[in-house]
């Protein structure tokens, strides 16, 4: 008979039941969870999987992911996530992991899909996304857009979906994450945050009052790009650039199987459809905020 | 499963000659006659991209630590040479190094060759600097440090995975000493001063099944003078912002005219043996070329 201590959370759309505490996530309340978490044994690897990485493997509703000394995490059929903890290994840890590329795998399986972007409400209550490969500064400027009043869906993965003819934006958890050397540009500290994984530098950040927490329509997408020039550079994507844009700032490609990818195709191309897409190039390291937020505004 | 030891490291100390080799490679490769554009050097990427390393693992690198990413590093060129049909090319800042268990970061058993590219130290230093923005005086403490690695920083994100690439010297050692890949060493100066036989030799090595016609044209859609030309039209993605051009000026021995004399006895002192060894130095000490 077990006796788990049920957390409950709300995040990406998903009311999520966990046996694990999962303290950057929204706790809600609800009868039926779409996803339960638990600690249990997972299998060593799955068998005649039809993709795989280094770490990972995967069929059409089986996910496997090993994190050395650290967890190993099996997703199974878009609604359950197993986590074998390794011993030594800290739950904040695990929760890294499973925030972002566990949930990942879980949305693919879904069939709902994870962009790598932040997304942001405007003051009209349209949504917004930054989107931009790892180090571009999309939580950087996250942060600057809270500091500037905006509210904050998500930082860094962001669910994108299709009803109603309109094009929705998820929130996923009020919790952002900053590397040591931008915080001071964005006026945080680490003495403010959770230092997320010796010996990285990096911390997180509770957001209470600026996270908002329902789905809004999505209007716009950012995409962020750095050069080795001193300018910044803005255009307005069409065509099959918007469409591959789009595309590139799948979170986690690979995890697409043959049954999801036509479904992501069609979102893809309802996107590139609804939505205006505008490439913002920034100069090379160090990012400067303002500078960027101020370019982005422009283009509102 | 057997695996495929199909790739070669273009491995080089920065600014020696690497990416005029990897631009010929493109020339070599490409259907076209026109100058293939020094944007799209596609066939010889670096090996420490971090984008490839998260897309292959699945695991963020942002979030391991740089012990944790080395540990990864050579299954992630393994999936790479069992995933690929021909011989790959990567480019490579990092010194050869071995893991905590003594297993090489570059697996010899999925490696064809090494290509290593050295030059003057005392020209490297220079070129050095000005790709970084700085002066030499700064770089020389720089060349001399054996903890020196690109993105070892751990408050920041780079794009690329850390590479430790220690002093200069100890990183010619680490390569061209290393028993585990068969090794062919150019020199930059060589290069510069008679091109064709001394590309011929390297095509040669890598068993490339190219004719002597193909080597010179690639050879001149390469020439020094179309990069810069192309850089100054296009840009060159590769350049570092703080940095004039990439392609600067590219001549041997600069080191005569911009180094102070005590600038090149600390070099020549610290990489002493080297620079005997690889012809930079006479039977006497004086610096030659």
């Amino acid at each position: 008979m077990q006796n788990r201590s049920l957390f409950k959370y709300s995040a990406f759309g998903l009311n999520i039941q966990s046996d694990i505490e999962i303290p950057e996530m929204k706790e809600t309340a609800f009868n039926r969870p779409d996803v339960t978490v638990i600690l249990a044994e997972t299998p060593g690897e799955i068998e005649n999987p039809m993709r795989e990485g280094v770490c990972f493997q995967l069929t059409e509703t089986e996910f496997l992911l090993n994190v050395d000394n650290i967890a190993r995490y099996y997703v199974a059929d878009g609604n359950s996530i197993r986590i074998e903890k390794r011993n030594g290994s800290s739950f904040q840890e695990v929760r890294l992991f499973l925030l972002e590329v566990v949930f990942a795998a879980l949305l693919h399986q879904k069939g709902m899909v994870p962009f790598r972007a932040s997304a942001l409400l405007d003051e009209r209550g349209k949504g917004f996304l930054l989107c931009g490969r790892s180090g571009v500064g999309k939580s950087t400027l996250t942060a600057y857009f809270l500091n500037m009043g905006f509210r904050l869906l998500s930082d860094n993965v962001s669910v994108v979906s299709s009803e109603q003819g309109k094009i929705w934006v998820y929130p996923s958890y009020p919790f952002i994450k900053l590397w040591k050397d931008v915080m001071e540009d964005v006026d945080y500290t680490p003495e403010e945050g959770i230092k997320l994984r010796d010996p990285l530098e990096k911390y997180g950040y509770r957001i209470e009052e600026a996270f908002y927490s329902e789905h809004v329509s999505l209007e716009k997408v950012f995409v962020l790009h750095v050069h080795n020039k001193e300018e910044y550079k803005t255009e307005k994507l069409e065509g099959p650039e918007k469409f591959n844009a789009l595309k590139n700032q799948t979170f986690r490609f690979q995890f697409l199987t043959k049954r999801t990818r036509s479904h992501h195709f069609i979102l893809l191309n309802e996107m590139s459809q609804a939505l205006s897409v505008m490439k913002v190039t920034r100069p090379q390291a160090p990012i400067e905020s303002e500078r960027l937020y101020k370019v982005i505004r422009r283009l509102f | 499963m057997s695996e495929k030891k199909n790739i070669v490291w273009l491995a080089s100390y920065p600014k020696s000659g690497n990416t005029w080799f990897r631009v010929f490679l493109s020339n070599l490769f490409s259907e076209s006659s026109q100058p293939a554009s020094i944007n799209d050097l596609h066939h010889t990427p670096i090996a420490s991209v971090r984008q490839s390393f998260d897309e292959i693992t699945g695991l963020p690198s942002s979030d391991l630590t740089f012990e944790e990413v080395d540990r990864l590093r050579p299954e992630v060129y393994r999936f790479q040479a069992k995933e690929a049909g021909s011989v790959q090319f990567r480019k490579v800042h990092d010194a050869y190094t071995r893991l905590n268990d003594g297993s090489p970061l570059f697996p010899p058993d999925v490696s064809k060759a090494v290509v290593y590219f050295i030059r003057n130290p005392l020209d490297v230093l220079i070129s050095f600097a000005h790709h970084s923005g700085t002066k030499p005086e700064k770089m020389i403490n720089v060349l001399n440090d054996p903890c020196k690695a690109f993105g070892r920083s751990a408050e920041k994100l780079f794009n690329q995975l850390r590479q430790k690439l220690g002093t200069w010297s100890g990183h010619v050692k680490s390569w061209v000493d290393q028993v585990d890949i068969p090794v062919h060493v150019m020199r930059y100066e060589d290069m510069r001063r008679d091109a064709f036989p001394v590309f011929k030799e390297a095509v040669n090595f890598l068993n490339l099944n190219v004719r002597d016609k193909d080597i010179r044209e690639a050879l001149q859609n390469s020439d020094f003078s179309l990069l810069q030309k192309q850089e100054k039209e296009q840009g060159f993605k590769e350049k570092m912002i703080n940095a004039s051009a990439f392609f600067r000026k590219g001549k041997p021995g600069e080191w005569r005219t911009e180094l102070t004399r005590e600038q090149i006895t600390i070099i020549v002192n610290e990489h002493r043996e080297m620079m005997k060894r690889f012809g930079y130095l006479d039977d006497e000490g004086n610096v030659v070329e």
